[in-house]
């Protein structure tokens, strides 16, 4: 990767798109093939664990009903064909149909959608900013009181169930104080307590990662030199270590991501906030096979997705993936 | 030295550290003067305290060490009494740094141009819209032919030489009437030595800066330097100009490292210097090379060693010298 | 050039000549203090029938939702309250304790074995089999728990077996990308290829030489992941996936609590107070763990 030795600023410009193309192809495709494979196992570990059938219909049901049933939802086929025809159908977009409320569930998942985005998306606002706030500070201030203070209450909020947290805030904010509502959607301030609650986790893991990445950052020789030459220390943090430091961050919430979907799922229970989580505890309770496949395989779609913007972020902030070496 | 005013006046600087195991001294007594167009190279093996010199006198000292003794002023004004937010102000403006791994002390994520803008930023020498050309002058001073393409680049975008001007260039950029240098032409290539060399001489010589070059390479010293100062166990055991010391030393340390250097050992073999640095600690009495000096005597051991002085800025800590022109 | 003018250079502290004092190993008041009363919980929870407490099962409806000792209307003999049946809360915590512990260890367990399988598979066989694995745990772990856990226990149906047996299989991926890393690093050490050549098994190499080397960072991850089954198992008790009546466990008494949540919050109040206290001493004996066999890894 040598460069033209008279090139100027807009052959390198020019240059810059390449490498960085190459590189979300490379991610996409890796994405595609981790999507096909998990596709694949959360399929065998369904089908092949056992009678989905019997389970929808219950014990006490006749064979010949839950025969029927198979049947219909094409359980009775060779598994290699129902693989097969299972990926094909995903490919095109059929996520089948629920048996509970008779629709096509990919339109029943896509009209939940918007609720439990928003909830998420606030939620991660909320770790991010707090979760890095407190890593910061605690990095800055190591040993100090607030570094201890976060240190326990970083780790209480990744050793507590998120739902226990959830019912926790709804009887003192709702209950007993009377300042927010317990559940329900439509205004803003029935968000405040599911995101809040839904942000704890991610709110601890960002909050340490920051503290570590940062610590580590400030150890570095060019953060050495910078206060060497007398640069201000709220500078120093800012402008010249944050965004270092944020670099494990942003690979974390990518990973973390899959927390946030689980998480969902049992706060939106809590709140009865009507997203993709409380449908796939309804589904749960009805026993809605084919709903729940489908959830599944929206739910590792939605993983690679976040993932893949989570790499486009990394490139956005660190130049050493997007530019390429010139002489 | 020329009898001017002394930009940088050292005395008796001391530097304590802890250590599981007690108190470590890696500096004791260290005086020395720098004027404007001085060049003094401070020489001594890894574990002499060079590093720590530095640091002391940059304020960078670790957590764990501190100066216990000695004065350090600059233009007269005493600097180690001074609050952090004062030295600030002469950090960078007044003295620039360099270290020796130019990769790791230019900030990976931000441009160059933003690099020594921060500095500009930070001690206010240029007005806000000359800063542009005044970077694109300090460049083409240092050799590059396209400054606005280095100036819009990353560091890892930069080759070693490249990236080591650059790092003068961030530490001079304010025009500091003195700059360390920490062994920054070690992990060069010889040609780009050359240049960096022939760099540094300009400063002393057009700018009129005073260079501290903090090194191991005695070679490097005698091509560049005016002044040298030989450190070991912390201590300075002999200082002078460069025909002073490197034609006529008097301690035996001074003469084990000509000894050592190809350069000057044309007419003997090649010795090294076996064992290694003490690592001095509180209550440590006598000479510290006594372990390793093929002259030590009883009287080595037994008590603190004085300083014989020859003449202003001359002189060696031994009682048992070599006799001049022994080299 | 002059570098290094003595042979052997180097300031190190290690040269110096102050007497030699033991050093405590780091962490091991952190192991202890962590420790010792997990063992007392779990030996409590095994020894759960034959302690003087009141029966978990016995129903009295009399007593039915008296709540905490020091809260009015309580007393002594249900000193953490009684749930809508009039059982003693304390007990069924002790008794939850059983089954929550139990799912625990066993999927932590069986998912250290298939993940440390084939972590070292991966990270000692290389080559195709590596990428394969790898591959398989990158796609593991891009489905959300929760919903995977969901899918299996949907199609399967409830019972212990099966929650342990989802438990481990969401839990597997994780040991197999830390020991398969830790394997690569260990590969590469010259011991193994002295082994090599000198004609050992891959399967002894393996199991004699590599193991025991990432046998403490297997201890630090399982001891870790003891602690999120502990949670996945709860979440999916409360959604009602997990443990069901009559089997008690402490995500079970989240989800019967709820309702009665606002009439008698100790209901919710102790067994997710259990769950975060034990999950923060599991945290912090695996950091103490940690810290105990492998202090390089920087210290916080």
């Amino acid at each position: 990767m040598t460069a033209a030795p008279s090139s100027n600023v807009t052959a390198h410009g020019r240059r810059e798109i390449p490498a960085l193309g190459r590189f979300i192809a490379a991610r996409a495709a890796g994405g595609l093939l981790t999507l096909l494979l998990a596709l694949t196992i959360a399929f065998f570990l369904a089908r092949a664990a056992g009678d989905p059938a019997r389970q929808m219909l219950g014990s006490l049901a006749s064979d010949q009903a839950v025969a029927a049933l198979n049947r219909q939802l094409g359980y009775d086929r060779p598994l290699p064909v129902q693989y097969v025809s299972f990926i094909g159908d995903t490919l095109t977009g059929n996520f089948g149909e629920s048996l509970r409320y008779s629709r096509a569930n990919l339109a029943l998942i896509l009209d939940r959608f918007p609720a439990t985005l928003q909830l998420t998306a606030a939620a991660l606002l909320i770790a991010i900013v707090v979760g890095g706030l407190l890593g910061l500070l605690s990095a800055l201030r190591q040993g100090s009181l607030l570094d201890r203070i976060a240190n326990l209450g970083t780790l209480v909020l990744l050793s507590l169930p998120l739902f226990w947290l959830g019912l926790m805030l709804a009887e003192l904010f709702a209950v007993r104080f009377q300042l927010l509502p317990a559940g329900g959607y439509g205004e803003f301030r029935h968000l405040i307590l599911p995101a809040v609650t839904l942000s704890g986790y991610v709110l601890g893991q960002i909050a340490r990662l920051t503290r570590a990445s940062m610590i580590s950052v400030l150890r570095e020789p060019y953060i050495a030199l910078a206060r060497a030459h007398g640069i201000g220390a709220t500078r120093i943090a800012f402008v010249h270590a944050l965004r270092n430091a944020a670099l494990p961050v942003v690979t974390l919430i990518g990973v973390q991501s899959g927390m946030l979907m689980s998480g969902a799922v049992t706060v939106e229970f809590v709140f009865a906030w009507p997203g993709i989580g409380l449908l796939t505890t309804d589904a749960v309770l009805a026993r809605d096979v084919p709903l729940v496949q489908a959830l599944v395989v929206f739910g590792a779609i939605m993983f690679v997705a976040i993932n893949l913007v989570v790499d486009l972020a990394y490139a956005a902030i660190d130049p050493r993936i997007r530019a390429p070496r010139h002489g | 030295m020329s009898g001017a005013e002394p930009l940088l006046d050292v005395r008796g600087l001391c530097v304590e550290c802890d250590d599981p195991l007690g108190k470590i001294i890696p500096v004791e007594d260290l005086s020395f003067a720098l004027a404007a167009g001085d060049i003094v190279g401070l020489v001594g093996e890894s574990g002499s305290g060079k590093t720590t010199v530095l640091r002391g006198l940059t304020g960078q000292l670790d957590a764990n060490c501190r100066v216990i003794g000695g004065s350090v002023s600059f233009r007269g004004q005493e600097v180690l009494t001074r609050q952090a937010s004062h030295l600030d102000r002469i950090r960078g403006s007044e003295v620039g740094v360099i270290f020796q791994n130019a990769m790791t002390s230019l900030n990976p994520v931000l441009k160059v141009k933003t690099q020594i803008n921060e500095m500009l930023r930070a001690h206010d020498t240029i007005p806000h819209d000359q800063r542009p050309q005044w970077m694109r002058q300090q460049l083409a001073q240092l050799g590059f032919l396209d400054p606005d393409r280095v100036l819009g680049s990353y560091p890892h975008q930069l080759s070693g030489g490249m990236a080591q001007r650059v790092a003068i260039a961030v530490a001079t950029c304010c025009r500091p009437s003195i700059v360390f240098a920490d062994e920054c032409t070690t992990a060069l290539d010889v040609t780009v030595q050359a240049e960096v060399v022939r760099l540094m001489r300009d400063l002393a010589e057009q700018q009129g800066t005073a260079l501290l070059f903090i090194t191991h390479d005695l070679a490097l010293v005698a091509e560049l330097c005016t002044r040298v100062i030989v450190l070991y166990g912390g201590k300075v055991v002999e200082s002078g100009t460069i025909d002073q010391v490197m034609q006529a030393p008097h301690h035996p340390y001074t003469r084990a490292l000509l000894d050592a250097v190809p350069l000057f050992a044309e007419r003997r073999r090649l010795v090294g210097i076996a064992g290694l640095p003490p690592v001095v600690r509180e209550g440590f009495s006598g000479c510290r090379f006594a372990e390793r000096c093929e002259r030590a005597v009883a009287e080595c051991r037994a008590g603190a060693i004085p300083w014989t002085t020859l003449g202003p800025g001359h002189g060696y800590l031994c009682i048992r010298p070599l006799e001049a022109g022994a080299f | 050039m002059g570098e290094a003018l003595s042979p052997a250079a180097k300031a190190d502290s290690a040269a110096s000549t102050a007497p030699h004092r033991r050093v405590r190993h780091p962490g091991t008041v952190q192991v202890l203090a962590t420790g010792i009363p997990l063992l007392l919980l779990a030996a409590a929870a095994v020894a759960a029938p034959w302690l003087p407490i009141p029966d978990a099962g016995a129903i009295d409806l009399g007593s039915s939702l008296s709540p905490p000792v020091w809260a009015d209307g309580g007393g002594w003999d249900h000193v953490l309250g009684t749930d809508q049946l009039g059982r003693d809360l304390g007990a069924r915590l002790l008794w939850g304790a059983r089954l929550t512990l139990l799912i625990a260890f066993s999927s932590t367990i069986l998912g250290a074995i298939v993940g440390t399988t084939l972590g070292m598979l991966a990270g000692y066989v290389r080559g195709w089999t590596d990428f394969a694995i790898s591959r398989v745990i990158d796609a593991q772990l891009a489905i959300p728990f929760l919903l995977l856990a969901i899918t299996i226990m949907t199609a399967r149906g409830q019972s212990v077996g099966a929650i342990v047996a989802v438990l481990a299989i969401i839990g597997w991926a994780q040991y197999a990308r830390v020991i398969r890393s830790e394997v690569l690093t260990l590969r590469s050490r010259p011991f193994i290829l002295g082994l090599q050549i000198a004609g050992a098994s891959p399967a002894r190499i393996i199991f004699r030489h590599v193991l025991p080397n990432i046998a403490d960072t297997l201890l630090v991850l399982a001891t870790l992941q003891v602690g999120y089954v502990i949670l996945a198992e709860s979440a999916l008790s409360f959604i009602g996936l997990g443990v069901t009546s009559p089997d008690i466990s402490w995500g079970a008494m989240l989800a019967d609590g709820r309702e009665l949540m606002t009439s008698a919050w100790w209901l919710v109040a102790f067994p997710g107070l259990a769950i975060t206290l034990v999950v923060v001493l599991i945290s912090l004996l695996g950091d103490g763990l940690k810290a105990r066999y492998d202090p390089r890894a920087g210290a916080r």
